[in-house]
């Protein structure tokens, strides 16, 4: 069993300009699509539109547009956590795919302002540097379209009052309710910070329905760009191994991250190197790729947001053997339940419920598949207790299994005694 | 202060957890513990035999506690997974070196010497 690998100048530099690289690669494509006069309306439309649940900005502001807000995401919230001086490491390229992939459906450079400032609130308000706060606060940004909504209920100048005030309270509220839920779920669930926003998320839209007001569902797809979009993932995923196998000398033993089960924290970069955690995300990331291409699936925001946040948690708690079970799972319930694969939400329960895989890296791949095949369900139903306003609802859906599951998983198996993995 | 003390006993004592439950995989029959409390912080020191053909378990924890970088953000959304889980796993090792301030860990031949250190929040 390998030591960490210690990290190295040459990798340290390599976690920092990975998401740049990206973030690069991003707004290049955007001008290679599309004119920079239908990018910049594009880019304001999407600044300017709701984004709950599903807002494909591929369909609101153009190919080009969603790229560049996407890229422009991705540069801002790397620069931010350069600014603050967080070491960086596998949750921070977790967090960056993430913010990446969510800017292609749902979050943009401004509905994710009031949040942060409210996390960088809460640290001023209990006196501690924004840097033990910023993780939270960025994955927080998830609730970006209650605050639109909410601000929707008045109208002028003052919708932008009341979007600021209500996204500042829920990124200064989300900090210490994602530091609480994580004991409930016991780190089984990947998106915790999903499963915090979905219970704040419930709270608010509760609200806001006994105040009469009804949120609606959003079913933007775009469809039809398969080919284009397969290659430039591609691309990303393929320069991701080669740069892992750069870095990594010893790359024959890239298997041995096998051994982690996944559950939080299982911070791939500090316990295998960078190296081994960018091959796995290139890895993770073409298996999520062609996961989609098989089941007939749609290349677009919302399955490049899923894919991404696959390939960013490959650097922290995903690999092949944790994430596979789950999403068999969710491919198989589409054969015995009434929803079909192709239905938008169950391909991205199927790309996001890996937020499970710890289940199937911990207990064995067949609780994984079950967890799968619950997630699918649940998922579905979950979406309206927060008004379909959180995007990570498959971070609440798998937070709520894991509550019911694991306590179950523990009593039926007697492992308590088990030699530790360490 | 009063309650800031509070949470670093609460963090101390799941760390002492893990620790304990680590030593005693690595073969442990005797661990003597002591704690001071400083004006800055706690002081841990804890000695410790272990069974020699389990050092690379050592040398792991070793790894583990003094890492390259210690990340304040990693600590402060994740501490409450320390200490309770049933299973075991390096990650959360990895979790308590991220949560010390200091860490020096002293390796003979069936021995180990641990000294570590926390600041109050």
């Amino acid at each position: 069993m390998p030591l960490p690998t210690p990290l190295r100048t040459r990798a340290k530099d390599a976690l920092f300009y990975c998401p740049i690289i990206l973030a690069l690669l991003m707004i290049g494509f955007a001008f290679v699509v599309d004119s920079p006069v239908n990018i910049f309306a594009g880019f304001i439309t999407i600044l300017t539109s709701p984004a709950g649940l599903i807002t494909d900005s591929i369909v609101v502001g153009g190919m080009g547009a969603a790229f560049f807000n996407a890229g422009c995401v991705l540069l801002y919230s790397t620069f931010l956590l350069k600014l603050v001086k967080v070491p960086f490491s596998g949750i921070t390229l977790a967090c960056l795919f993430l913010m990446a992939g969510f800017a292609m459906f749902g979050k943009d450079l401004w509905n994710i302002q009031p949040f942060i400032l409210g996390g960088w609130l809460y640290s001023v308000y209990k006196r501690e540097p924004f840097s033990r706060y910023i993780y939270t606060t960025m994955f927080g940004t998830s609730l970006c379209p209650i605050a639109s909504e909410i601000g929707n209920l008045v109208d002028g100048p003052a919708k932008i009052l009341v979007m600021l005030v209500v996204g500042v309270l829920i990124g200064f509220l989300l900090v210490p309710v994602a530091a609480f839920s994580v004991r409930a779920h016991q780190g089984y669930n990947l998106y915790n910070v999903g499963f915090a926003a979905g219970l704040l998320g419930m709270l608010f839209a509760s609200l806001c329905k006994s105040f009469g007001y009804e949120f609606e569902t959003q079913q933007k797809w775009s469809s039809g760009n398969n080919v284009m979009l397969g290659c430039w993932l591609a691309l990303v995923f393929g320069l991701l191994i080669v740069a892992g196998i750069l870095i990594e000398p010893n790359r024959k033993k890239y298997p041995h991250i096998m051994r982690h089960s996944g559950r939080l924290i299982a911070d791939f970069v500090l316990l295998d190197g960078v190296g081994f955690s960018f091959i796995n995300m290139g890895i993770v990331g073409f298996i999520g790729l062609a996961f989609l291409l098989i089941v007939g699936g749609e290349i677009n925001g919302p399955t490049i947001g899923g894919i991404f946040t696959m390939c960013g948690f490959a650097a922290f708690g995903k690999h092949p053997k944790n994430v596979l079970p789950i999403m068999l799972g969710v491919l198989l319930s589409s054969f015995i339940m009434v929803h079909d694969i192709s239905n938008p939400s169950v391909i991205l329960a199927a790309l996001f419920g890996t937020a499970l895989a710890p289940i199937a890296g911990q207990f064995g791949w067949h609780w994984g598949i079950l967890a799968g095949i619950i997630h699918a369900s649940v998922v579905l139903n979950v979406g309206i207790l927060h008004g379909w306003m959180n995007l990570y609802n498959n971070g609440f859906s798998a937070g709520l299994i894991c509550i019911v599951l694991v306590p179950l998983i523990e009593s039926i198996r007697t492992n308590a005694t088990e030699e530790r993995r360490f | 202060m009063k309650h800031a003390t509070v949470i670093t006993r609460e963090k101390m004592s799941r760390i002492l957890d893990e620790l304990y439950t680590a030593l005693f995989t690595a073969g442990a029959n005797s661990i003597a513990l002591n704690i001071k409390r400083w004006d800055d912080g706690f002081s841990i020191s804890i000695e410790s035999d272990y069974d020699p053909a389990m050092r690379n378990k050592i040398e792991h924890l070793s790894r583990f506690l003094q890492p390259e970088i210690r990340n304040a953000s990693l600590e402060e959304t994740y501490w409450a997974l320390v200490g309770c889980d049933r299973t075991g796993e390096d990650s959360e090792l990895m979790l308590v070196g991220q949560m010390l301030d200091s860490a020096d860990v002293f390796i003979y031949e069936d021995r180990v010497r641990l000294a570590l250190f926390k600041k109050y929040e």
